[in-house]
């Protein structure tokens, strides 16, 4: 059976579990997440360090470390030109997988100090994911590799080009890695905290160059992170992660002025903007992220949460829809409570 | 590059007399003299005397030490104290057999012991891994003089296909090559032994970096990923461990040039350390020192070669 994909998006997750296998022991990290990314959008997921976020991308470029990570259940299916794959089904060895990965879907990592490897010119990375899958000619490569380096933002691409990774900043490097992700024009981006460990101007340059040339080359981009200033800038949709689950899901608009979900609302109020009172209290989520309920079948978030209540201890809330884009995983949601 | 080869060479000159003066010295503090030696222990005082006055080993000690490094300067190595041959001839018949065992030993390592090294890595808690696994460990712990011997049992006298002692006809290329095959093997082995478990440590360390993930997103093959991306950041510790090691080759050649009986510097320095022959122990000594010497020169350009970093510095 070959999987069907709603014509608008460009990646759909159902149910997708994520478990670190030891021995006979499961640990799930990532609990059944669910979510979408149409064509030509820009879906931010977001959460705390250590929810999932990062498992969730390897999993869809099919480089979880294996073992001790599996793909337990679920779906992930991608679009790749005219065909459909279910990526959580096919080996990720295998040469289909391999045939997407760099093409169909191209991912940029958190760590741009070590993601370059340090005995090959920076071009002849970028020129290798070209040559692989466009089968172009070595110079025509090496052309649209200049290209790209231009593109983003790389000055004097020929003499970059030529050099090591070494003798370029973070910040460059990021951009060559963005340059080699974009090489192949893939339909979908899965940008994992790209702009974590520049520091705050090479920041804003780095997601704005990412934003541009993901509209402009009609990238659908999943762009992970933990920081809501960079979400409001970029998204058009967010899901909130929270412990391996997706807690609350909408627009950005709806997310940051009418956020339901009482993580989501901590998380703002955690951050601060433009708007609040200056020297105005931040307030933090108490407690940790690893904090647990004692009942498993509780809702996650009720140790550290403020407006939990009896049934909140009892049972785990299922996503509630708040509007037709906007969904909630809080018992808060259920019909005849205020 | 070229600059800091020559800079290189020339501060090996000094170093090389640091090691002739503590040579020269410990000799003269060591029990024994060559006249004793030569003669025996029932020659009479008399004889011995006039044995080291012809010697020359009568005079002041810091006249003699002037004299060898004078010599040792003009390229004079001076004469063998118990066969009176010029050392600079018994030197350059016996480097070349050193050479040749180490530089073919140090070829058998690396060639076997590479590939074993990246299978093991990649395929690491399996089969392969755990046979490799003991397989460089018995290597790693059986003498040189034990496996030289084995070998010499089994390829020699039990099934006769090479020759169990010396080093070939000299001019015949053929049977020289013959004469070392087990020789080196012995060697190779243990070098191999090195190589495989430094290969294998650095594999699976640089299999976990970032880069490598970054290839493997590009949808290059396993295989690629392996020699194109993770090999050649695996060149640096396999560099230095060969530096260290060929000291440790050169040295534990000593003991398989005597128990194969091949003609090289390992025979002369012991035979010489026999005779109590000073004037041939020193020479060769300084030799060996040239060779680390060397071999660490070499290594030190090499990091250059195979990091980027280093090059450009
Ligand atoms: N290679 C791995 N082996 C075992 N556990 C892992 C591995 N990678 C991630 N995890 C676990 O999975 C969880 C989610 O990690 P991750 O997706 O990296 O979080 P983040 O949201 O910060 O990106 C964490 O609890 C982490 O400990
Ligand atoms: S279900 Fe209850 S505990 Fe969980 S987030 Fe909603 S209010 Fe808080
Ligand atoms: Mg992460």
């Amino acid at each position: 059976m070959t999987p069907t994909l709603h014509e608008d998006l460009q990646l759909q997750v159902r149910d997708l579990e994520i478990a670190v296998v030891s021995g006979a022991e499961r640990k799930p990290v990532v609990k059944g997440i669910s979510f979408d990314i149409r064509r030509n959008e820009t879906v931010c997921l977001v959460g705390e360090s250590g929810c999932g976020k990062s498992v969730t991308a390897l999993a869809v470029m099919g480089l979880l470390q294996t073992p001790p990570m599996r793909i337990v259940g679920g779906e992930i299916l991608l679009r790749a030109g005219e065909e459909v794959f279910d990526l959580a089904r096919l080996d990720p060895r295998g040469r289909a997988f391999r045939r997407l990965r760099g093409a169909a879907v191209s991912m940029i990592f958190q760590e741009p100090m070590t993601s370059l490897n340090p005995v090959h010119r920076n071009g002849a990375q970028i020129v290798e994911v070209i040559r692989r899958h466009t089968g172009l000619g070595r110079r025509a490569a090496w052309q649209r590799m200049l290209e790209m380096l231009r593109l983003v933002g790389i000055p004097s691409p020929e003499v970059r080009a030529r050099q090591y990774p070494h003798e370029l900043s973070g910040g460059m490097r990021q951009r060559v890695m963005i340059a080699l992700a974009l090489a192949c024009r893939p339909g979908l981006l899965l940008a994992d905290e790209p702009t974590t460990a520049l520091d705050v101007t090479t920041q804003a340059q780095i997601l704005t160059q990412i934003r541009e040339l993901s509209r402009s080359s009609r990238t659908s981009t999943l762009f992970i992170t933990h920081d809501l200033g960079v979400v409001a800038q970029i998204a058009d949709r967010v899901h909130v992660m929270y412990l391996g689950e997706v807690v609350e899901s909408g627009p950005v608009r709806e997310i940051f002025h009418r956020p339901r979900h009482p993580y989501t609302r901590g998380l703002l109020a955690s951050v601060p903007s433009i708007e609040s009172e200056p020297f105005s209290r931040l307030t933090p989520i108490r407690g940790t992220v690893a904090d647990l309920p004692e009942n498993p079948a509780a809702c996650p978030f009720e140790p550290r949460c403020e407006s939990g209540f009896g049934l909140c201890r009892g049972r785990t809330p299922p996503l509630f829809e708040v509007s037709t884009s906007h969904r909630s995983k809080c018992w808060l949601e259920q019909e005849g409570r205020p | 590059m070229l600059e800091l080869i020559i800079r290189r060479t020339l501060n090996v000159i000094p170093i090389c007399l640091v090691v002739f003066t503590i040579v020269f010295c410990l000799m003269r503090i060591a029990p024994g003299d060559p006249a004793t030696a030569m003669l025996g222990d029932y020659a009479s005082a008399e004889a011995v005397q006039s044995l080291r006055q012809e010697m020359g080993l009568d005079r002041p000690l810091w006249s003699q030490y002037l004299d060898s490094l004078r010599g040792l300067l003009h390229g004079d190595l001076g004469r063998s104290l118990s066969s009176g041959a010029p050392v600079s001839d018994q030197i350059a018949s016996a480097l070349p057999e050193t050479l040749a065992l180490a530089a073919s030993s140090l070829a058998i390592g690396l060639l076997l012991g590479v590939p074993l090294g990246i299978v093991t890595a990649v395929r690491r808690g399996r089969p392969v891994d755990h046979a490799g696994r003991l397989f460089s460990l018995s290597g790693l712990s059986i003498p040189s003089f034990v496996l030289g011997i084995l070998l010499m049992l089994l390829f020699a006298i039990d099934v006769p296909i090479f020759p169990a002692i010396g080093g070939g006809r000299s001019g015949d290329l053929s049977d020289q090559l013959l004469h070392l095959a087990l020789p080196s093997l012995t060697l190779g082995l243990i070098m191999m032994a090195y190589v495989t478990r430094v290969m294998r440590t650095s594999m699976l360390n640089v299999l976990q970096e970032d880069y490598i993930r970054t290839a493997r997103s590009k949808g290059i093959g396993e295989l690629r990923v392996v020699l194109r991306h993770a090999l050649p950041n695996c060149l640096v510790p396999l560099v230095s461990l060969c530096a260290i090691n060929v000291i440790v080759l050169i040295s534990s050649s000593v003991m398989v040039e005597i128990i194969f009986s091949r003609p090289g510097l390992g025979r002369l320095l012991i035979s010489a350390m026999r005779q109590r022959d000073y004037v041939s122990l020193q020479s060769v000594l300084v030799v060996y020192a040239g060779i680390v010497i060397l071999v660490n020169m070499t290594a030190d350009l090499l990091y250059g070669v195979v990091n980027p970093r280093i090059r450009s510095r």
